[in-house]
């Protein structure tokens, strides 16, 4: 007996045949396994058609907008770093670039050893004029400190840090893009 | 709904975020359901559900309007959760030790309610014997009446292939309800009302 050809007939979407409904029937009156399974699918089909829909919690919309929000601030934060990485690397490869031109060059004239020797007194000439500077500013801010009034002072930096703030703002409004401020 | 949805949806491909929010409003539940359905879990529907509508919003410039947008939503939620099953797998967490959520209660009557936990359960044991993309052609077949065609094109399967595995789902959830149904549990068979026979109820 074809158990498989009536198991096939039992879970059928399409309606059968008026011969091949009065061979399931009859093969259900014999066959107790058949029978069983029509049974369970019967109930098993049954169910998924009554059971109903799951419902999300309250503000489902909400929390989506919500998280969209995130995902784009997300997005922009990710967008600013590749930016900036790109901007990092452009600089780099072209510093080294020039680095290896300008070395390229002083070896083919065979200026190189000079070349080094001048970057070093340039070096030191820095130096000196840092210590130098350096030592301007303790006389002048040591000076000031004995002839202005305390008060005066401090309106004195508080603009100064001021200034300084509005600097740093102004900056960053005019350096970084506008979409990855946002 | 299409005529409901057409403005919305014309509005949301120029990008406007408020005129999608209408059509998350729209369809949170049908989408909700279905990664319900597919993941038994409700924080894990959640985010799923969450993430469609994400995935929708972002990629809405590949959406073919000549296809019905629930099913391409659908579509979308579907082959998220089937991965977020797959993963599960990956990361070998035993199914005992995931929370199981406690349903909503639906009813007034005690008992009632007591019979429609009884059920979600029996549905979600049934439906974890099947294979992911199994257990989604059944979901899109029996809670959102979906054709053959309609559902091969959203989990991207031939429509042979989608009656067999129907087929093969159905033996299966029979065999799984032979072997554990015991004559205690009585289901009722009056309490709901059958949803609106082989219509979509979700729509």
């Amino acid at each position: 007996m074809d158990h498989q050809l009536f198991e096939t007939w039992i879970l059928a979407k399409e309606p059968l045949s008026p011969e091949q409904a009065k061979a399931l029937s009859t093969h259900l009156t014999d066959c107790l396994s058949c029978r069983q399974f029509s049974s369970a699918w019967t109930e098993v089909e049954r169910l998924l058609r009554v059971i109903p829909l799951l419902q999300p919690t309250a503000d489902f919309t909400l929390r989506w907008q919500t998280r969209l929000a995130m995902r784009e601030v997300e997005e922009r934060k990710r967008k600013h770093r590749r930016q900036s990485w790109w901007t990092l690397v452009i600089s780099a490869s072209g510093a080294l670039i020039l680095l290896i031109i300008l070395v390229y060059q002083a070896v083919v004239s065979g200026s190189l050893p000079s070349l080094l020797l001048v970057a070093a007194h340039q070096l030191l000439t820095l130096f000196s004029l840092a210590e130098t500077l350096e030592g301007i500013l303790v006389t002048l801010t040591r000076t000031l400190w004995s002839v202005v009034p305390p008060l005066y002072m401090l309106v004195f930096l508080s603009i100064v840090a001021l200034f300084g703030g509005l600097g740093i703002v102004s900056s960053w409004k005019i350096l970084l893009p506008l979409e990855v401020r946002r | 709904m299409q005529d409901v949805e057409t403005p919305w949806l014309a509005q949301a491909l120029q990008g406007d975020a408020q005129a999608f929010s209408q059509l998350v409003e729209n369809y949170q539940t049908p989408v909700y359901n279905l990664c319900h359905r597919m993941l038994g879990d409700s924080y894990e529907a959640e985010d799923a559900a969450q993430e469609t509508f994400l995935r929708a919003y972002k990629g809405l410039g590949r959406y073919d309007q000549t296809r019905p947008f629930s099913t391409w939503l659908l579509a979308i939620a579907a082959h998220h959760c089937i991965d977020q099953i797959r993963r599960r797998r990956m990361r070998l967490i035993p199914f005992d030790d995931l929370p199981h959520e406690e349903l909503p209660d639906p009813a007034p009557r005690p008992e009632a309610s007591v019979l429609g936990r009884e059920e979600e359960r029996r549905v979600r044991n049934l439906l974890e014997t099947l294979s992911p993309p199994d257990r989604a052609a059944v979901v899109m077949l029996y809670w959102y009446d979906l054709s053959y065609e309609e559902i091969a094109e959203a989990l991207n399967l031939t429509v042979s292939a989608v009656k067999s595995r129907l087929h093969r789902a159905r033996r299966e959830m029979a065999e799984v309800w032979a072997k554990t149904s015991s004559p205690t549990i009585v289901v009722a068979e009056t309490r709901h009302a059958e949803r609106t026979c082989y219509g979509s109820p979700a729509f």
